[in-house]
């Protein structure tokens, strides 16, 4: 009688444990800070052949100060015999597209959307800066166990309806939940969602304050002591929005239709091979009426667009492509915005200020509404157009 | 006494150190960095000692641990706020920064308050509220200045 999480961590919930960590990653953004606190007390890495790190969220590099800092992280993962990909797409994609993450594993990321591999049933938490240095110097890290909240997943979703939409429903359903601390588990979604789709249903999940979103694979009874049970019926969903400046802020397409000034399309959340499809399926033979950035998770997703003719639908449609990696996601590059500018994004993340202007709006949405969105200039419900 | 730097709910650590200016893991570069957009004056006129209180979800949003040690650097000596992102208050008790959860309505925006972190206790003027403390071992990696000196005197991660 436990829970995904209980499981995995062999603990019952509210017990403080000390575990192992089976995979440790960061990125260019944050293992500056991890390297500074790791020279401060250790010198060697505990599990280098389980230790990753990216270069994703500002690739290649725009400013001189920032260059520095990734010659400095280029250093460490050499010395200290680190694997370390650059420009090959963004470290959450890239870890399953190479195989790195197992079911019931103890991931550990230097990224607060780490859960997104909790799609692959382990258990998946992002830290800040000293916790993945203690990973690294000891190969170990403690955590809490969280009290879960079990999801099950029903019916089919339509056509405009995306795992982005579920999580937007969840936040609903969670109103009275303070997820903080807590791990969501999900039922029913390996049976009703893609590998693409999971994963953005565990990343964009990360948005509700849970800890963790875990996929039942099929193999865990799920029979624990849950906070809350909360069913979602897929069929009877609707395209969402989140409305500036929470993602938790949500909101029907319908009701919202903004004018806008750029469309983002890829992340994290939603810049898998299937989400850029979804776009491409919508702007066939249109012309976007803003500017649109499209923007593939990893090189693989950029070739794949390649292969099955997919980057002349968008350069006909005048969007603009980016190279694999974060894009314009955290405002640091490739689409920063200005002053009273709004923008629909399929990114997990609309906080005052994370694309740019503080003074910016930012909505998001899953891919569908964006593409439909862009060719006509402002937020458009697919469910009205298409 | 510590001033009161008084900030809304949903303050994300996009807001404390937006992502184009992380361009440094210097702290004293990092010092300049805090609210530079959403409070320019705030890293020019914050003082040692002094005290940030937000309200529901402080430094929710990205790991960018910049964030805390951004604040840290400038002088804040502790957080209070109703509740917390997170990975941003485990940051906190890593740097070794005391935070408090309660409700904090009751206070404004340059008030003079004293603050006992390990009791959870805040006094202003005449009123005391007493709020809830950093429980067990998280208190002591707070009050040995951080969690790399707590693994420092034991030797290994451990849960005491």
């Amino acid at each position: 009688m436990a829970t995904i999480v209980e499981e995995i961590l062999d603990e019952e919930a509210g017990e403080s444990v000390i575990r192992e960590v089976d995979l440790t990653y960061g990125h260019d953004a944050t293992m500056p800070l991890v390297i500074r606190s790791f020279n401060k007390r250790f010198e060697d890495v505990q599990n280098p052949e389980d230790t990753y790190i990216f270069f994703d969220h500002v690739y290649p590099s725009s400013e001189v100060e920032y260059s520095d800092l990734q010659n400095k992280t280029r250093d460490f993962a050499r010395k200290h015999g680190i694997t370390l990909y650059e420009g090959d797409g963004i470290c959450h994609q890239l870890v399953p597209e190479e195989g790195l993450v197992e079911k019931n594993d103890i991931v550990v990321g230097a990224d607060s959307h780490t859960p997104t591999l909790g799609a692959f049933s382990s258990f998946a938490v992002g830290m800040g800066a000293t916790d993945v240095s203690v990973v690294l110097g000891t190969g170990k890290t403690w955590l809490k166990v969280p009290k879960s909240v079990r999801v099950d997943l029903k019916g089919l979703p339509g056509e405009n309806v995306t795992a982005m939409d579920i999580v937007m429903q969840l936040n609903q359903e969670l109103e009275d939940v303070n997820m903080n601390y807590k791990a969501l588990e999900f039922f029913g979604a390996n049976e009703k969602l893609s590998a693409d789709e999971k994963m953005t249903l565990t990343n964009f999940s990360a948005e509700t304050n849970a800890k963790t979103g875990i996929v039942n694979d099929g193999s865990f009874e799920g029979e624990g002591e849950y906070l809350k049970e909360v069913k979602i019926r897929l069929n009877e969903l609707q395209p969402s929005i989140s409305l500036p400046h929470n993602p938790q802020n949500v909101g029907s397409v319908a009701n919202n239709n903004r004018e806008i000034d750029q469309v983002f399309i890829g992340s994290c959340t939603n810049g898998r091979f299937e989400h850029i499809k979804m776009a491409a399926e919508i702007l066939e033979g249109e012309k976007v009426q803003v500017r649109t950035l499209i923007c593939p998770a990893s090189k693989r997703v950029y070739r794949q667009m390649v292969e099955e003719d997919i980057m002349e639908i968008f350069v006909d449609a005048g969007a603009t492509i980016l190279p694999p990696g974060c894009g314009p996601c955290l405002g640091r590059h490739m689409g920063v915005v200005g002053k009273e500018e709004v923008v629909l994004s399929t990114n997990n993340r609309n906080f005052k200020g994370r694309m740019g202007s503080p003074e910016a709006e930012i909505y998001l949405s899953n891919p569908i509404t964006a593409a439909v969105s862009s060719i006509h200039g402002e937020i458009t419900d697919p469910e009205e157009v298409l | 006494m510590s001033r009161v730097w008084k900030f809304g709910d949903d303050v994300s650590t996009d807001m404390i150190t937006p992502g184009r200016y992380n361009l440094t893991e210097d702290p004293e570069e990092l010092a300049k960095i805090p609210f530079i957009e959403a409070r320019p004056e705030f890293a020019e006129k914050v003082e040692e000692n002094d005290v940030v209180v937000g309200g529901e979800n402080f430094g929710i949003g990205s790991s960018r641990e910049s964030a805390p040690l951004s604040l840290k650097a400038a002088g804040v000596e502790g957080i209070i706020a109703e509740s917390f992102g997170r990975i941003f208050y485990r940051n906190c008790i890593n740097l070794g920064i005391p935070v408090l959860i309660w409700e904090t309505g009751w206070l404004s925006d340059g008030d003079e308050i004293e603050v006992d972190w390990e009791k959870g206790i805040v006094k202003r003027d005449q009123v005391q509220r007493e709020l809830e403390p950093i429980s067990g071992f998280l208190f002591t990696i707070v009050e040995e200045g951080g969690i790399l000196n707590y693994i420092d005197r034991r030797e290994d991660l451990c849960i005491e």
